[in-house]
């Protein structure tokens, strides 16, 4: 007996719904350390508050408190706990999020990403305007950490834990 | 565009460059040729539903949409998106300049944009443009449908735009646009001189939460085609207004937009109210459920449009395996004046490249 036109569409569909979610895959979540916001030595801000620095690696904002440019870095390894800790967001919310804000004109560079500590103390010296994440464990005396709400890494209501 | 226009466009822009402040630094050393990317967008959809007259299922494919950004030079930025899309009247792919954007960064909160633009009307409009796999839902609400799809607004418009963004505590933004007037084409001269005035002025209170109003006003003249194709009895003032609520966190999702199109021709007003409301609840990293509704209705006896009166509810669930790569499902009822009832289902793979 020939299949229903009904049963024909189901099949159709079907087919479409496994294809579509075998072509998209899995993916891989990243790890959790404690999180440090640091900026070139010569910056003059020390504190800067949850929200702005929500902004800004939102794209919603583009200079710091003081008004002058930030320019942004982001250690690859933990920009998956950054974007959950700090910004209240899956990874690929942020990544739609800026996606989004490229092809709306909004923006024409995203965030420099850079693959280690060393690349992003490197990154920060070299850039006066820089503000860039990385692990509090491994920052030494060539980036200045900013306090975010007032709190440091290692105080217990620090945002970035 | 007229030369008229054309001039006081050039008048404006000089007069804002010349005003430029200098921009704090520059983010990547400028190589001698232009640095340009090109993205792209596709979507294939599966379509099955039925009304009074029968049923019908199919495959469809989507706008393929090729997108280009560069940096020309210092400051100068060009944006080009081009779509390929099957045309049901001409049964061909067509090709549609749908932006050229020539942008200026005036400073870190001030830009200028010439060429063609989304109108800055409400949030969807300039939110979400050709690429379904950054916009929530399937298909735009009806309210916010390109020109060419039957939606009511002047999605699109050439001219000049200056806008602002991250002012003030309040985190402030505006949009000013100045352009060619409504049935103008691109490429050849304006029916009439007056152009038209878009404006915009939101607030991003949270980093989650965009409140904002908009206006626009035009004037055309008597013999400008109308949307289904006749030409306009006398002149006539298009007026609209509108605002939105657009929330996006972790969890939960809304956008809430309406606007009022009035038009005014030989001492007549009529008003066309419509609005649509989406709300979707994130359920784990990659699974957000939605409802959406929109409640669309044009005017009796309207000098411009064909009078209508359309509804829609979906109620959908969306799949994000990332941010290039998304499976909706929708469930609608729809609505055309009271009589032409339909239920579908809808399928759509989407994706950027």
């Amino acid at each position: 007996m020939p299949p229903s036109p009904a049963s024909c569409r189901a099949g159709r569909l079907g087919v479409f719904i496994g294809v579509a979610i075998l072509a998209l895959g899995a993916s891989p979540r990243a790890g959790h350390a404690q999180l440090a916001v640091v900026v070139n030595p010569g910056n003059t801000l020390a504190d800067l508050s949850l929200d702005k620095l929500r902004r800004l690696f939102l794209g919603q904002a583009k200079t710091f408190p003081t008004g002058q440019h930030a320019r942004l870095a982001r250690h690859t390894p933990s920009a998956a706990t950054f974007d959950r800790d700090a910004l209240g967001l899956q990874p690929e919310i942020v990544r739609s999020r800026w996606m989004a804000l490229i092809f709306r004109g909004e923006v024409t560079v995203v965030p420099t990403d850079l693959a280690s500590a060393d690349d992003v103390k490197q990154f920060v010296r070299s850039h006066p305007d820089a503000i860039a994440f990385m692990p509090a464990a491994q920052v030494d005396q060539s980036v200045k950490v900013l306090a975010i709400d007032g709190k440091r890494p290692g105080d217990s209501t620090y945002a970035l834990r | 565009m007229s030369e008229g226009l054309r001039r006081r466009l050039g008048a404006v822009s000089a007069l804002v460059l010349a005003g430029a402040a200098p921009l704090a630094a520059q983010e990547h050393a400028m190589d001698e040729a232009p640095q340009t990317v090109i993205h792209g967008f596709t979507d294939v959809t599966y379509l099955t539903g039925g009304n009074n007259t029968g049923r019908t299922s199919a495959f469809g494919l989507g706008q393929f949409d090729l997108y280009i950004t560069s940096r020309v030079a210092d400051r100068l930025t060009f944006l080009g998106e081009t779509v390929f899309e099957y045309d049901d009247a001409s049964s061909e792919f067509v090709v549609d300049v749908e932006r050229v954007i020539a942008q200026y960064a005036l400073s870190d909160h001030f830009r200028i944009d010439a060429g063609k633009v989304h109108t800055p009307l409400g949030y969807w409009n300039n939110a979400y443009h050709h690429g379904t796999v950054m916009q929530p839902t399937i298909e735009r609400p009806q309210l916010v449908q390109f020109e060419d799809d039957g939606g009511p607004l002047p999605i699109h418009t050439v001219g000049v735009q200056l806008s602002g963004r991250d002012l003030t505590e309040a985190h402030l933004g505006f949009d000013v646009l100045y352009g060619n007037p409504l049935g103008n084409r691109p490429a050849s001269d304006d029916r009439n001189e007056a152009g038209s005035v878009a404006a915009a002025v939101h607030a991003q209170l949270t980093p989650a939460l965009r409140v904002g109003v908009s206006g626009y006003r035009d004037r055309l003249v008597g013999g400008t085609e109308t949307p289904s194709g006749t030409a306009l009895d006398a002149s006539m003032t298009q007026t609209i207004a509108g605002g939105f609520l657009a929330y996006f966190d972790q969890r939960a999702e809304a956008v809430v937009e309406g606007h009022d199109i009035m038009n005014r021709s030989a001492g007549r007003t009529t008003s066309s109210p419509n609005w649509f409301a989406y709300a979707g609840v994130r359920a784990g990293d990659r699974v957000v459920p939605y409802v959406e509704h929109e409640d669309m209705r044009l005017a009796d006896d309207d000098p411009y449009f064909t009078s209508d009166r359309f509804r829609r509810e979906i109620l959908g669930v969306r799949y994000e395996q990332s941010a290039s790569a998304v499976l909706k499902l929708e469930l609608r009822s729809l609505d055309r004046r009271g009589t032409d009832r339909a239920t579908e289902a809808a399928l759509q793979l989407a994706l950027a490249f």
